[in-house]
């Protein structure tokens, strides 16, 4: 007997083994890495703290970037594996087969490269002598048991003090003397201290030193493997060769040198191939293939080359997926196929959780897809080639999960034969295997979290359809595995996929299953909503299989189970039978279908007529059904549901003859209701579509529901939608393109109020403009709480508002005038009584305005057989463009009608405003007025205004006057402004305005211009008739008065002139006191009839003080008149023309 | 037969056009065909971020399964045509799979021309049938 050791396999690995077995698969020891086995001695972890965390520093939370090494605490009577006797010849060894089971076991857990023997010894310690000779019987003990495996021994002693190299000499020589005591090599012996915090570094360190001595063992052990290929040979020995190359590679992976492991490998899996096979050791081989090429992948992976792992594997299922093996066991092909593909999957996650990058068209996913769909492709050969079988007589299969080798029968372990050897046992084997596969195994257990693992794969790579594709086939397996209900949770959300992608041929085939896991599990909802869906065009079904749908749902209806779906086995109906009937015994709450997320075979549209509606008219909306199945489908009533519930009992139709829905058809209901005054200004909005489908005296209704956000009222998945709106037109069939109004606007009731507005057109700046609104009722009763507003429109500009006046002629004299009269109350109107309002606008800038009127009144109405006040609302807007309606421009004029600049302080003189009219209308000026300054005042407090009354048209000027004096106190050289002119006017009435009340006058206010005041200290008065008559004596004196504080002293001189002899002072000089005045007189003899030049006055100042003018010129020849009228002498004695020679005199006044 | 299934699929990924073969696993292929649209999606994104005025329309191998190759393309206006070939065919070269997308852009823009025919709508089409059965056969 070869190798058959008890060893001593942790509990825990044996029940996994027990539980897990699986004869395609991969065994345990395969898959965990290989590590170095490093057995620890002499530490007492449960009684010293010290030896405790010391095995926690080296065996706990090894971190990746660790040395791999395996630590294992061994106890003082351990005990290694016996060695086999070592063989001296070859000659006569045949193998008997290829990999033996437990030999990377012992290599794993049961033969240490190296024991290490802890030790508590300081270098100073008391009875270092004993417990030198302690160490040396522990140290002869240990290898003793090691035997003579070559596994190494080191030393490790425990200190609590640090000990400085070089410090002590005494322990250089006390270890030297310890080595020698125990018979091992200087570089064997190792101190840790642990007294301080670095216990973890210097654990880092020593185990470092330690796997280097470990490896040395593994190396020797290569030595001794390659060794016995020298007494190998070809013919017999092919099974060792692989085996060695295995070792070979298994061993330097201990060593960690997975390029040579690879290397060995990939030379095992190449003399692997060159074996000679045939149905017998098929499985032997392709079971190592598989382990070999597992290594080789996982090398790969870890050495970074992806590429290589893939095409490895690829290579490896290429060579294999021909090798079917015996057919009754062609299951078994597909058994290990299938784990081929879910270990690469494995590997290759491993890897990507390592951190390699995997992209959408490689990635794990793919293989965990494949090994589903051959574990699926397993359980359907199986069924097919084990259909007879019956239960075995004997346990033939006994010690399958502990053979010796890998991949062997267990009825006829370790035969070397390639024929098979007893025909009988054979086929009993066989036969055992094909019952334990359909009878033992859940391939269900195996396929779903295959297809699990694809599908979270295929998530995390973006393959959202492929990953659909696969829960349809994991739904599919859930089904053969009886659990319709998860089943049909799948489908559901994966037909949802369908359906908006309108993928009718894979929405069919899901359909049909999830109709049978409907009806398998009893899920009336689904039930019914698939039902409908099948019976609708949109899936390719035969009408025969619509109809018994379509029966199965009347027989629901009618508080039937439906039928089974066809195919469906027997067990399964007498559960599903059950069900129903339980259900429908029991179910009396409705059942209410969402049809909005299927594509069923009743569509609906409902829309209002109109998208807006007066609060007194119907609100009219149409519901369209269209019935796609092949025959008449009958609902009992139909209801509309909106945002507002008080409509919801008007918007229902229970007529029986109108919810017949013809096949192929599109049938309309039209539904009606008033709305409620209190919705006027809003929305009411279409929030759902209800169909209820019930039998008479039946307890079950089911209602269909089309509502939800988004889609109020149609069929969401609208089968038949364009793709392009653009080419709508195209379409003949309106039911798919309508677009449905889904909510309309309440809008108030229509006034029957009639609003007529008379204005001009075009206003006048500053005018009060009159706008006439004439109102009467034509409504068939009173309306009453009659309120207008008017004003500016709203949207105009700010600057607008503010030069802009409105008023009713109530408001006329207010001073608080904005742009707007709102809420103007006017009472009530009887049935076909008038009124009329005026407003006024006055517009402060010449541009266009734009009013509105609003009339608000209320009126009853009948509305839901109450009579409400129902308020109604007109507007009407008017445009009034405004214009300057004059012009007005102010002069002052000396008395003589001169233009005058300059004013002496105590003059009089003229204020003329001219009036240029360039308004369309004649205007009436109906007064003017000055407002002065303090210091001018008006002469004769009579005057009246000279334009009162005066009517302009277009283009004509009116020209007014005011004397005024300037006051003697008025500052000299002062620019001064006299005040303002004032001017009340109105628009002229005619009679092409229907007014009966006149629109007031306004008064506009004009600046009068400045004028400069002078000073003169002296000042000169004429007296003189205003005419004479030639040679007749005319009287003329000056009286020259000092205004001044000085005494002026003056020279007057009097010119001659040719019109006139004269009697007086030619020349004159003259003292004048302040305040005091002197007359000079003349009388002159007209000598010339006309217009005559009188004799020029030129007087100068002679006294220079400061701030007069020496010469009076300037002042005199605006103050004196230079002409005087002279009539011819009277052939008569004319009384008239004698009359004219009163004297006048002129006004100066002081 | 140069290929076992034919696709034409529309805007928003619904099938304007399938054609498979006869003696094929129909349903089979067409979730093949569907599925073929997860690598197109990602192909056209991945173009579309880097910009570029001219967009190779031909699509290349989309994935393989153990019995067939799926290959695509898409024309500018987001029509994706996919078509299937026997992964066990393998002589077929890259360009002849890359002339047949062209005929068959070239029959799809005929049927669009037809003003008969709503864009967007299931292709019903005698000539386009009997152009997809030239192409198929190798013709």
């Amino acid at each position: 007997m070869h190798g058959q050791i008890n060893i001593n396999i942790p509990a825990a690995v044996i029940d996994n083994m027990e539980d897990e077995f699986d004869p395609y698969g991969l065994p345990p020891e395969v898959t965990t890495p290989p590590h170095a086995l490093i057995g620890m001695m002499g530490l007492n972890i449960t009684e010293k703290a010290t030896h405790k965390a010391v095995w926690e520093a080296f065996a706990l939370n090894r971190r990746t970037d660790r040395t791999p090494l395996h630590f294992r605490l061994f106890s003082n009577d351990f005990q290694m594996p016996p060695m086999k006797p070592k063989r001296q010849s070859y000659e006569w060894y045949v193998p008997k087969g290829i990999l033996k089971s437990n030999w990377i076991s012992k290599y794993l857990y049961h033969v240490p490269a190296l024991v290490v023997l802890f030790y508590d010894l300081d270098w100073n310690d008391t009875s270092w002598t004993d417990k030198k000779n302690d160490l040396a019987t522990r140290v002869h003990t240990l290898k003793s048991v090691l035997g003579s495996r070559n596994s190494r021994v080191a030393l490790v002693l425990i200190q609590s003090g640090i000990s400085v190299p070089g410090e002590d000499t005494g322990a250089a020589e006390k270890a030297a003397t310890l080595c020698t005591a125990c018979d091992l090599p200087a570089k064997h012996l190792f101190v840790l201290p642990h007294s301080d915090a670095h216990l973890l570094g210097y654990t880092v360190r020593l185990e470092n030193a330690l796997s280097e001595i470990a490896w040395t063992f593994y190396l020797g052990e290569t030595k001794g493997v390659r060794a016995h290929r020298d007494f190998l040979n070809k013919t017999t020995h092919t099974l060792l060769f692989v085996r060695h190359q295995f070792k070979l590679g298994f061993l330097n992976e201990l060593r960690n040198d997975s390029q040579a492991a690879i290397k060995h490998y990939a030379q095992c899996y190449h003399l692997l191939l060159d074996l000679r096979s045939t149905d017998t050791n098929l499985h032997e081989i392709r079971i190592v293939a598989a382990v070999v090429n597992y290594k080789i992948c996982r090398l790969d992976f870890a050495l970074n080359l992806p590429r290589d792992a893939i095409s490895q594997f690829r290579r490896h299922i290429d060579l294999f997926r021909q090798r079917t093996g015996p057919k009754e066991l062609i299951f078994e092909h597909y058994a290990w196929l299938s784990k081929q593909y879910q270990i690469f999957g494995d590997v290759f996650e491993e890897a990507v959780r390592g951190g390699l990058p995997a992209v959408q068209t490689q990635h794990p996913g793919f293989y965990y897809q494949q090994a589903a769909q051959y574990a699926v492709l397993r359980r359907k050969t199986a069924l097919q080639v084990c259909k007879d079988v019956s239960a075995p007589v004997s346990d033939l299969l006994e010690g399958w999960s502990k053979l010796e080798f890998y991949g062997q029968r267990p009825w006829r372990p370790g035969k070397r034969s390639l024929e098979p050897p007893e025909q009988q046992r054979e086929a009993e084997g066989i036969m055992e295997v094909q019952y334990h596969e359909v009878k033992e195994v859940n391939h269900s257990n195996t396929i779903i979290p295959l297809f699990s693992s694809a599908i979270s794969q295929f998530k995390k790579y973006r393959c959202p359809r492929i990953k659909r594709h696969l829960m349809v086939q994991m739904a599919e397996e859930y089904h053969q595995a009886n659990d319709s209900s998860k089943a049909l949770t799948l489908l559901n959300h994966v037909m949802w996929d369908y359906r908006s992608e309108k993928w009718w041929s894979l929405l069919s085939s899901v359909s049909a299953l999830a109709l049978q896991c409907a009806y398998n599990t009893a899920a009336i909802t689904e039930y019914f909503g698939l039902a409908l869906e099948f019976m609708g065009t949109k899936l390719m079904r035969s009408e025969e299989d619509k109809k018994r749908v379509h029966d199965n749902l009347l027989k629901l209806l009618n508080g039937q189970s439906p039928d089974p779906e066809p195919g469906t086995p027997p067990e399964v109906v007498t559960v599903a039978t059950e069900a129903w009937s339980v259900l429908l015994g029991s179910q009396v709450s409705p059942v209410t279908v969402d049809m909005t997320t299927l594509v069923p075979c009743l569509e609906v549209r409902a829309s209002f007529t109109q998208s807006q509606f007066h609060v007194d008219q119907e609100v009219g909306v149409i519901v369209m059904i269209r019935n796609s199945y092949q025959s008449a489908i009958s609902l009992s009533a139909l209801s509309v549901t909106t945002n507002s519930p008080s409509y919801s009992d008007r918007l229902l139709e229970t007529q029986p003859e109108k919810l017949i829905l013809s096949p192929g058809k599109v049938t309309e209901i039209h539904l009606t209701f008033l709305p409620l005054v209190e919705d006027v200004g809003k929305k009411v909005k279409v929030t759902g579509v209800r169909a209820q489908m019930d039998v008479p005296n039946s307890s079950l209704v089911v209602s269909l529901q089309w509502s939800g956000p988004g889609n109020e009222g149609v069929t969401m998945h609208a089968a038949n939608t364009p793709a392009f709106p653009e080419f709508s037109l195209l379409y003949k069939d309106k039911f798919d393109i309508s677009l449905p109004i889904a909510e309309t606007e309440i809008l108030p009731r229509q006034p029957r109020l009639t609003v007529q507005i008379e204005h001009d057109n075009t206003a006048l700046v500053w005018e009060w403009l009159p706008v006439k609104v004439f109102l009467k009722n034509i409504e068939e009763s009173l309306a009453s709480d009659i309120s207008l507003s008017f004003g500016l429109d709203p949207s105009s500009h700010i600057n607008l508002e503010l030069a802009t006046q409105v008023c009713t002629s109530s408001g006329l004299l207010s001073d608080k005038i904005g742009s707007q009269v709102s809420s103007f109350s006017n009472g009530e109107l009887g049935v076909g009584e008038e009124s009329a309002v005026t407003f006024y606008v006055k517009s402060l800038t010449a541009s266009e305005r734009v009013l509105t009127l609003k009339v608000e009144y209320t009126v009853p109405v009948l509305s839901g057989g109450s009579l409400v006040h129902c308020p109604c609302v007109c507007e009407k807007s008017i445009h009034i463009q405004a214009r300057i309606p004059f012009q007005v421009t102010v002069e002052t004029q000396s008395l003589k009608f001169e233009k005058l600049a300059r004013v002496a302080a105590g003059e009089s003189f003229l204020v003329v405003p001219k009036i240029k009219c360039i308004s369309h209308v004649p205007i009436t000026l109906t007064n003017s007025s000055l407002a002065l300054a303090n210091e001018v005042n008006q002469v004769g407090t009579e005057a009246k205004s000279q334009v009162m009354n005066t009517v302009l048209s277009e283009g004509e000027i009116g020209v007014d006057c005011f004397c005024v004096l300037l006051s003697k106190k008025a500052t000299p050289n002062s620019a001064l402004t006299l005040g303002q002119y004032v001017l009340y006017w109105k628009r002229f009435l005619t009679v092409m305005y229907r007014s009966d009340n006149d629109s007031p006058a306004v008064s506009v206010s004009v600046g009068l211009p400045s004028l400069m005041v002078e000073h003169w200290g002296v000042w000169v008065d004429c007296e003189i008739a205003p005419q004479g008559t030639v040679r007749t004596p005319l009287a003329l004196a000056y009286i020259i008065s000092n205004h001044g504080v000085h005494t002026a002293e003056l020279a007057l001189n009097m010119q001659v002139s040719d019109a006139f002899m004269y009697a007086g002072h030619k020349e004159v000089r003259l003292r004048v006191l302040p305040g005091c005045s002197e007359q000079v007189t003349y009388t002159l003899y007209p000598l010339l009839a006309g217009n005559v030049h009188l004799p020029k006055l030129t007087l100068s100042v002679e006294s220079h003080s400061p701030g007069q003018p020496t010469s009076l010129d300037a002042l005199l020849a605006r103050i004196l008149p230079t002409h005087v009228y002279i009539m011819p002498q009277a052939k008569g004695n004319d009384p008239a023309v004698a009359s004219l020679s009163t004297r006048v005199t002129t006004m100066v006044v002081s | 037969t140069m290929a076992v299934c034919v696709a034409v699929i529309g805007k928003e990924n619904s099938p304007l056009y399938v054609w498979v073969g006869s003696g094929r696993e129909e349903l089979h292929l067409h979730y093949l065909a569907h599925t073929g649209l997860d690598v197109i999606q990602e192909k056209v994104a991945a173009v579309n971020k880097t910009p570029g005025d001219t967009r190779e329309l031909y699509l290349g191998l989309l994935y393989a399964s153990e019995e067939y190759k799926v290959f695509g393309y898409t024309t500018n206006t987001r029509i994706k045509f996919v078509i299937i070939t026997d992964a066990a065919n393998t002589t077929l070269r890259d360009n002849e799979i890359r002339m047949m997308f062209r005929r068959l852009h070239n029959m799809y823009t005929n049927v669009v021309c037809n003003p008969f025919y709503i864009p967007g709508e299931q292709i019903t089409s005698r000539e386009f049938d009997q152009g997809v059965g030239a192409l198929v056969a190798g013709n």
